[in-house]
This record gives C-alpha cells, structure tokens and sequence, in this order.
C-alpha cells in the first residue's frame, strides 16, 4: 500500500466533495424561496426584501457559492435560517441519535444477516433455507413506511409492548431500528448465501472437509474469511446509506436525528441546513469507501487498486 | 362631537374590561400531561416566530395585555386591567400589579415599553414588526401606567396585544432578563409570566414545561406538560391509543373512527376560529374571469354544504365568505350560498361561453401534504363539478414552498387555495385584507371600491363605523365573487377520556384549565 496511491484517493475524495457541494448547492437554490418560507404567510413585501438582502439572496450565484466554500474550509457552515444557530450546532446536535440508530440496525443486521445467510447456504435448497430466503424477499420488499406503521400497531397499539414513539431508552431503540435494518438484513443475508455457495464449492474447502475438520471450522475460519470480502465491502457501503437513509424511519418514530432534520430543511428551504446534511453525508459515504479500499488491500494484498 | 364620542369609547371599554376575581386558593400542581403535535418548535421566543409549534409554547408561558374573552371573542383584561383611547392615535394601558416573571422580575411599564421596542426595532428581525409599523412609539406614564401612540389612527391595536402567538401579537418579555443574557439564551431558556415556564427543551423531540406556582391567577393544576413533537399522523394516533401521548392536535378524519372505538379516548373539537380555507379565482389576467358572470357560473356549480358533509364528514361548516362569524365586523345578514347548475349554464351562455366555449383550461394551485383538511379532496370535487359546466380545469398540487411562491404569483394562475385563519384573527377587516385587498401579496382580486372600503376602516376608530364599512366590503366580495362558495374546517384533537381538556378556539392549544380525573 503505497502512501501515493493513498495521497490519490484522498484527492479524488476531496474532488468528489466539492462536486458535490456545488450540485446540492445549486439544487436547493433552484427549488423555491427559502425567505418567504420562513417569514409569516402574512409579511409585507419590505420584510421580504429586507430579509433577502440580510442572508444576501440577492447577490450573484457563483458570489454566494464562493462565500460558501470560503467559510465551510474554515469550518463555519454558516447560520440556519429557521433555528437562527449556527449549522454545526444544529447538525451536531441531532447527529448522536442517528450515530445511535444506524449502529444499532447495523447491529441487528449483522446479527441477523450472517447467522441466517451462513445456514441457508449449508442446508442449501432444505425447507429451513426456502423458508429464510422467503422471510428475505418479504424483508426486502417492505417499504419502511409500511413496515414501521404496522409494526407500531401491532407491537404497541394492540399487544403494548413497546413504546411507539421516541428516543432515550432501549426499548424505544427496538422497532426503529428493526423497521430500518429489515432491507438491509435481507440484503446481507443474500450476499452471504450466495458468497458462502461459490466458496463451499471451490477444491480448498473439498480438501479441508477431507482433511476431517470440523465443520464450524471449516464454515468460520476457510469458508467464511473468504466470502466475506464482498460483505465488508456492502456492510461499509451500506452503514453510509443507513445514515443518510433514516429519513422515513425517523419521521415515523418521531426520532430526533438527521434525517428528520434534513426533511424539514428541505421542506423549510433552510440551505444551509440542507447544504451540511448532504456534505457531512457525503463525506461519511466517501469516507467509508475509502476505508473499505484500504481494509481490502489489507486483506488481499494481491488486489490492485487504482 | 368627536372628543365626546371618544369619551363614550372608553367608557364602553372600560366597562368590557371588568377586572377579573381575585386568584382562587388551587391545591398543589400535579401530575403529568403528554401533547402529541405535528411538528417542533424552531425557537421558543415568542416575538421571533411565525409558527404554531412555537405559538404552542407560547400561549402557555407567555402573555400579553388582552385576553380573549372565550365567550364573547372580545377582549378581557390581561396584564392590562383596562385600557382606553385618550386620543385618535394614543392608547392608555393600565397595568395590572403585582405581576411577576417566571425568575422574579416584576412585569411593570418598563416591560412593555421593552416588549413593543424589541418588536420594532428593525435589527431584531421579528415577523411581527410588519403588522405593527403604525406603532410609533410606547410612552411610560408611571410604573403602571403606560400611552402607547401611533403614527396614524390603528383601531387593531388592541389585537396586536391580545393572545400571544400569532404573527404581529406582541407578548410581554422581562427586559433585564433579556438584556443580561441575550437574544440566544432567551430563545432557549425563555421567561414570560405564564401559568408554566419552560424547564427542559430537547429539540428536535419535546419541550417540558412546569406549573408556575407563582401565577397571578392561581397555580395551574397539572405540574407537569409536555408538548411532543410527532410528525407521523399514524403514529400520533398510536400515541393517543397506547396513552403515551394525552392529547394529539391535528387529527386526520379518517382516522376518527379508529379513535372512537377506543373507550379511554375521546375526539375533541370546535369550529370555533377553525380554517376557511378558500379557493380564489384569479380576477387580475383579463380573459373569461374577468367576467363576473363566469365568476358567479363557477361558483353556482359548488355545493358546499355537500363538501362538508361528505368530504370533511361534518367536521365543518358552510361559510358565506372565509370569515369566521364571531370575528368583530361579521356581516350576519350574509345568506348562504346555494348551487344552482342551471343557473350557473344559463350565465356562463349570456357571457358568451356556452359550454364553457372560449374558457381556456383553468391552472389550479393547491397546497399539498394536508395542509388544508381534505383540501385536495376539495381541489378535485371543484375541478369536477366546473366539467359539468364545460370549464376544463388543471389541478396542480404544490409542495408548501412551491404552493406559496405561487399564491403570490398573481399572474400565473387561474385559481388558488389558501386559508386565512386558525391562528386567533378575530376581525373580519384584517382577514379581508389578506384575501381580497389589491395590496396583499396574495391577492387576485382588484376592486378599487373594495379596497378603498377597508382603507377607510384601518382608519375609523369608532366601532360601529368600522362594523358598517367592513359589511359593504363582504356585501361587494358576495357580488363580486372573487372567491368561490366558502366553508370552514373544525379543528380536531383526541384526548384521553382521564385528561378534562377542551379545545376553545380554532389550534389554540391553552392548558392553564386542564387537569386530570
């Protein structure tokens, strides 16, 4: 691993943030005012003028964009526009119950994924495997919206089991995280069965079971280290996509995290807001791809990169 | 003349203004009550929002001069104990003593003069400032008393100081308090003279409010509130069914029937300030609607009172014009409308559009996402019934943003829905004003008569004079037909069968008088 190819990559992730930020920051400009959104149905037009000189709506795009980019690389986002507070406080603030979601569906996923994956591809084609593959499609063709409100009605409404809405303790964390992680177990799980089914047919595995190893060590240690690089790969991805993906999940369960704060942003044209969601995003995504290249090289050092 | 008439004024005032009882001996504040809402608040500072999840706080921790009267809708005294018009343009307040902030600061005329400044003073950037700008200037008589003069004659002063929480209200803040700390810490750790202060604000999730053991009139008798912020209608509604949530607002009607078969919860309505959301036919673009005889045609093939009934389910009623009959000025010789298709085809062929021929395809703009209660069930009902007149209609939906760029808009569009109310707007010449007035952003109407009718009314300080021009005005607006047929949407909550709570006007959300069984 060479530090050039390394000093590479981190050029291209730098590049890709910046593209990034001037798409999002010329998307959110063009979709409506954000001044009359946040002023009263009822402002005179004086307020209206006078407040898009204040957050300087009124000078050129490119004027704007650069202010932008000159304060964001001091690491000032600027000022929200509805919560009158700077971004990094606003997004910061509800970053930990987003950190807290995703790792907790991740969690379960793995949890989950892999045991489910692992036995399918062993007792290939037994009812026990079409019975799990079944539970997959359903898992992966339920909408979270669904899913979440049926799983309030049964779980909380009619058995009274768990709490259907909030944030603080373990029991809350329940049925939002199984509600986000239900797409991504059935992701995992297949991956690993068909990852698992290439590796259990190759001659090393054919000449460990013959050696007489037991089986757990031959399903762990040869065929599971194996197959499991792809799943590195995907569960990295994919920690990226629960982060920025919590957005239904969170709005159903009144969770106070990012991805609620990114919809009403959106909706209140709070650009700034908006602006550092999609950066902070984008940087964790970049950010975990370029771990996922480094941790492959580790793995398999015979896997060239460019 | 005119000075006695004045001197008759006050007397009358004073004479509304009857100062209440003395504060009753309550027991000790407690238990715990859950408001599930829509949405969170973005700031807690009462003068620094447009927004009901910042009003919702409010109205429970801060206060201004007038209240409601809950049974007339005019005003009561407040942290004023009477008022009255010493001149054409200057109002004496009468402060009510005694009156402490939530951290001790006593509210006295340094107070007011602190509240109206801060609302004024264009750096502060309030939404408020703009309905207030005839406001000149707040004179300290004495500690008590307080003249607050104006630029011009403004008979809707005493509106800008009744019910916090409504754009241009202007509540009553402590002026050391917030001197000391600053707009930023205000905005967080608010402090008014309410019947609760705010104790914990997590944002983005809830805000915990306590009893103010302290209040002038007697501690409330619940301890502790706290108001929730659930997006998710299905999950407000789980709440109210599971018991974690005490009260849900903005309950969807399909959802009632779920609700009421639960026996521990109940639906809670008034109509009282409830929505009239109305659909306005753009009068300003030339072409066929600039008829008033296509107007009426459009409007005669609308059977409200069928909307109400089967699209709101009775959770509404019928409206002459968007205005809300409890409102000061209401005109109650105003008749119902009633439809009439055969009528409504006979004028659209004496306009010379028989079969809606020459009518080019009517651009309808409507808010989307329930911000009206089955407002786009209406937007179809009235795209559907123009088709039985030959009028084409295309529906288009708009996300909120898209939805207000485009009402103020008033050349691209041939009809729009929006609402004015709902928020403690009780007087039928500051809603016309919104709706109809050439001058209002959001209007497509243009009749010099009209405005020159409200015109003189913001100017008119005796009552009865104003009441007069404000029913020409809504005579004209039936005659016109700028708007079509009107109705108006309750407000409508859920509450536990445990939880003594009713709904008093339009979202208003006031929990001074809740308590538990």
């Amino acid at each position: 691993m060479t530090t050039s190819w390394l000093v590479r990559r981190l050029i291209y992730a730098a590049i890709t943030l910046v593209v990034i930020s001037m798409v999002v920051f010329s998307l959110v400009r063009m979709t409506g005012d954000p001044v009359l959104l946040f002023l009263p149905q009822d402002a005179t037009q004086a307020d209206i003028d006078r407040v898009r000189r204040q957050f300087g709506f009124e000078d050129p795009l490119i004027q704007q964009y650069r202010r932008f980019l000159v304060s964001a690389l001091r690491g000032d986002f600027g000022v929200s526009i509805k919560f009158q507070e700077p971004v990094l406080d606003v997004v910061t603030r509800r970053l930990p119950a987003t950190v807290q979601l995703a790792s907790a569906a991740m969690l379960l996923t793995l949890a989950v994924a892999l045991p489910a994956g692992i036995v399918s591809a062993l007792r290939r084609n037994s009812l026990l495997d079409r019975l799990t593959m079944t539970a997959v499609v359903l898992g992966q063709s339920m909408p979270s919206y669904w899913l979440g409100v049926m799983l309030i009605l049964l779980v909380s409404v009619q058995w009274r089991l768990l709490p259907a809405f909030g944030y603080g303790t373990l029991a809350h964390l329940v049925l939002p995280a199984v509600t986000l992680s239900a797409f991504f177990i059935a992701r995992i799980a297949r991956l690993t069965r068909s990852g698992m089914l290439e590796v259990l047919k190759s001659d090393y595995i054919r000449t460990a079971e013959a050696k007489g190893l037991p089986v757990t060590s031959v399903v762990l240690k040869h065929a599971l280290k194996n197959a499991g690089l792809p799943i590195i790969t995907i569960v990295g991805i994919e920690f990226g996509t629960l982060l920025g993906g919590t957005v239904i999940t969170e709005t159903i369960f009144a969770w106070p995290g990012l991805g609620r704060l990114a919809v009403d942003a959106i909706y209140g044209r709070d650009y700034p807001v908006v602006q550092t969601i999609v950066l902070l995003v984008s940087a964790i995504f970049v950010s975990l791809n370029l771990i996922v290249d480094v941790l492959y090289r580790w793995i398999d050092p015979r896997i060239e990169l460019g | 003349m005119a000075s006695r008439r004045l001197c008759l004024l006050a007397v009358v005032m004073l004479a509304v203004l009857i100062p209440s009882g003395a504060a009753i001996e309550a027991a000790e504040p407690a238990g715990r009550i859950v408001v599930g809402t829509a949405a969170d608040p973005e700031t807690l500072d009462p003068q620094m929002s447009a927004s009901l999840p910042t009003w919702n706080i409010a109205r429970n921790t801060f206060e201004t001069l007038l209240f409601r009267d809950m049974k007339t809708f005019g005003y009561s005294p407040g942290l004023a104990e009477s008022y009255r018009l010493v001149n054409d343009t200057t109002w004496q307040f009468k402060l009510r003593r005694g009156v402490k902030f939530h951290n001790g600061e006593e509210f006295n005329a340094d107070a007011v003069k602190f509240s109206v400044d801060r609302v004024l003073n264009p750096e502060q950037k309030s939404p408020s400032r703009g309905l207030n700008v005839l406001i000149d200037r707040v004179e300290i008589v004495d500690p008590y008393t307080v003249n607050i003069i104006t630029k011009k004659p403004m008979p809707m002063l005493p509106e800008r100081f009744t019910t916090p929480g409504f754009t241009g209200t202007i509540s009553m803040l402590p002026p050391k308090y917030v001197r000391e700390k600053g707009d930023q810490h205000f905005a967080a750790n608010p402090i008014g003279t309410g019947p609760y202060r705010v104790v914990k604000w997590s944002k983005g999730e809830s805000v915990e409010l306590e009893a103010n053991k302290d209040y002038w009139r007697g501690a409330p008798k619940i301890k502790t509130v706290v108001f929730q912020a659930i997006p998710e209608a299905s999950t407000r509604v789980s709440a109210i069914l599971t018991g974690q949530a005490d009260i849900i607002a903005a309950v969807p009607p399909d959802t009632i029937d779920t609700i009421k078969r639960d026996a521990n919860v109940r639906i809670a309505e008034t109509d009282v300030d409830g929505m009239p959301p109305h659909v306005q036919i753009n009068t300003t673009r030339g072409g066929p609607l600039a008829d008033v005889r296509v107007r009426q045609a459009l409007g005669l093939a609308i059977d409200m009172d069928l909307v109400v009934k089967r699209l709101l389910r009775g959770h509404g009623v019928q409206r002459a014009l968007p205005l809300d009959p409890r409102a000061f000025g209401f005109n109650p010789k105003l008749a119902l409308h009633k439809p009439n298709l055969d009528r409504a085809k006979k004028l659209l062929g004496e306009a010379g559009h028989p079969n809606g021929q020459g009518i080019p395809e009517l651009l309808f703009i409507f808010p989307t996402g329930g911000r009206y209660l089955m407002g786009e069930s209406v937007a179809e009902y009235v795209a559907q019934q123009f088709g039985k007149l030959g009028v084409r209609v295309k529906l288009s939906p708009g996300e909120y943003g898209a939805w207000l760029t485009a009402m103020r808009d008033k050349k691209s569009y041939d009809l729009g829905m929006i609402g004015w109310g709902g928020g403690g707007r009780f007087d039928v010449g500051d809603t016309m004003f919104f709706q109809l007035h050439s001058q209002s952003p959001f209007s497509w109407f243009d009749n010099k008569e009209f405005d020159g009718l409200l015109d003189r009314a913001r100017e008119v300080s005796d009552p009865e004079a104003r009441k007069a021009l404000y029913a020409k005005a809504q005579a004209l607006a039936i005659d016109q037909a700028p708007l079509l047929p009107a109705h108006q949407t309750n407000s409508i909550f859920a509450v536990r069968q445990n939880v003594v709570w009713n709904p008093a006007i339009g979202e208003m959300i006031l929990l001074y008088e809740a308590e538990r069984k």
